[in-house]
């Protein structure tokens, strides 16, 4: 191999082979078997070695290799026809209701401790259960902690979208949970839901929003 | 800043996306309500939990990074061996004579594979699928690989026979191709004579794998750049990086053939399946 060849291949297995277990966490989550997150990965990794030369060193290769995962997920696994069908029932479902219960959930569970209270597998088969879009914003904003501004560039739509699909997947995993708790026994179910207040909008344009405050 | 508006905000504001003077104005409204409070610690509670959770779940099965860093080494080597990493070299496993002419064309090309328009998106995917050599996960004959298929794919998945003596089954597995499960059947496939000269003697003397993906049709097109009547059956052939694929359509069953077979070759094996 030529030595500028070579040096490349050492820079990949150096920078970007060292992010593969998070990248196979959140695969396995998206495409929820492991077979299949084996060969996401893979393809993945190959897809960025490809255009490993034009990765600028320094940037930021972890939110690139997973800008890589993203668009080989949608166009491998990712049906989008039937995507948008549970997008549009989810958001059928009234807003109202579901904001009046995180303030209910709030109340009765100031520490957000529900989630620790029920097994890893509820959670993941909670988290599994949501729409991908909702999903891959969870997991790149809770468990992978990336910023809004780069999440909008690994799955290439406005911060705005990011921050709705980000809310409303939270929110739909919230209630998921506490439906599972209430099956399981560990919390009884809520009676009334206390009175929100007026406007449940989520916010999704922060610069929108402070204009019109002042 | 009312408690409407920490609501609205909680969000951002316990992912640490707003500025200072917002966190400024939410803390002065927190210290005051007990209520927006227990809003704020609930939703940073429940993210930091739900991250625990995940994150302390063992990642499927213990061997399965190893077995994962394994195989994408594998597939670097394979790519720089090739020439197909970041550094793109335009000449294959060329005869001497052809590589100068060759070098100097490619020279002005454009490196990155592209699939031809003429063909099926499944034929890049299919090449793709076989280059990775996956291994079986059930061994056996036909009859055995069919029935472990039962109920994994879509569609019924029968080996198609390709005489005793040209092609030997060696097992299956499931793929994921084009956005559905498929049948992936891997058969071993004596090739007469040598590969990079003329035929010698009708005896085998190496073979090689060839791939044959077993799917649900729907919504898919079945092209290539030539087509073949045989038998009763239309069969689509493409060829791309020394590979050939051949697409066609039994009985509402969709089959593509990967193979680094020459053309004549597998429409040899086609027709001992297909032909009358």
């Amino acid at each position: 191999m030529l030595g500028r060849a070579r040096k490349l291949r050492r820079d990949f297995e150096r920078d970007a082979l060292p992010h593969m277990h998070a990248l196979y966490g959140t695969a396995l989550r998206l495409t929820r078997n492991e077979r299949d997150a084996e060969d996401l990965v893979q393809e993945s990794f190959l897809r960025a070695y490809r255009y490993w030369d034009k990765f600028v060193e320094g940037t930021n290769c972890r939110a690139w290799l997973f800008k890589i995962l993203t668009n080989t997920f949608i166009t491998r696994y990712h049906a989008r026809r039937r995507d948008s069908e549970i997008v549009a029932a989810v958001s059928e479902a009234s807003t109202d209701d579901i904001l009046s219960h995180e303030v209910v959930h709030a109340s009765r569970d100031p520490e957000g401790a529900l989630a620790s209270r029920l097994l890893s597998d509820d959670v993941v088969r909670a988290l599994e259960a949501l729409p991908a879009e909702f999903r891959l914003a969870v997991l790149l904003s809770d468990v992978e902690e990336f910023s809004y501004k780069e999440i909008a560039e690994i799955m290439d739509c406005p911060v705005g979208t990011v921050m709705s699909r980000l809310f409303r997947g939270r929110r739909l995993l919230q209630r998921a949970l506490h439906d599972y708790a209430v099956e399981q026994g560990i919390i009884k179910p809520v009676a009334q839901p206390i009175a929100p207040s007026e406007e449940h909008a989520t916010v999704t344009n922060l610069g929108e929003y402070r204009k019109r405050d002042r | 800043m009312r408690c409407a508006d920490v609501e609205k905000l909680v969000h951002p504001y316990v992912d640490g996306e707003l500025v200072a003077d917002d966190n400024a104005l939410i803390e002065r409204h927190l210290t005051e309500c007990a209520r927006c409070r227990a809003l704020v610690s609930f939703q940073a509670g429940f993210k930091g939990n739900v991250r625990a959770r995940l994150r302390a779940r063992p990642v499927a099965s213990p061997e399965a990074p190893d077995r994962l860093r394994a195989a994408i080494v594998t597939a670097l080597d394979r790519a720089d061996e090739r020439g197909e990493g970041p550094v793109r070299r335009p000449w294959r496993r060329l005869a001497p004579a052809g590589a100068a002419v060759f070098a100097a064309a490619a020279a002005l090309t454009f490196f990155i594979v592209q699939p031809s328009s003429a063909e099926s998106p499944i034929v890049d995917e299919a090449i793709r699928a076989h280059e990775k050599n996956l291994p079986v996960e059930i061994g056996g004959d036909a009859e055995v690989v069919s029935s472990w298929m039962h109920g994994k794919v879509d569609v019924p998945v029968r080996p198609p026979r390709l005489g005793p003596d040209a092609a030997a089954l060696v097992g299956g597995r499931v793929y994921h191709l084009r956005n559905r499960d498929v049948g992936q059947l891997v058969y071993r496939v004596g090739r007469v004579g040598n590969p990079h000269g003329a035929p010698s003697t009708s005896t085998p003397t190496t073979t090689t794998t060839m791939t044959v993906y077993v799917f649900d049709p729907s919504g898919l097109e079945l092209r290539g750049r030539t087509k073949r009547r045989v038998g009763r059956h239309d069969v689509y052939l493409a060829e791309e990086r020394g590979y050939t694929v051949a697409l066609y359509r039994d009985r509402g069953v969709g089959y593509a053939f990967a193979s680094d077979l020459g053309e004549g070759e597998l429409l040899r094996l086609l027709s001992a399946t297909l032909g009358d």
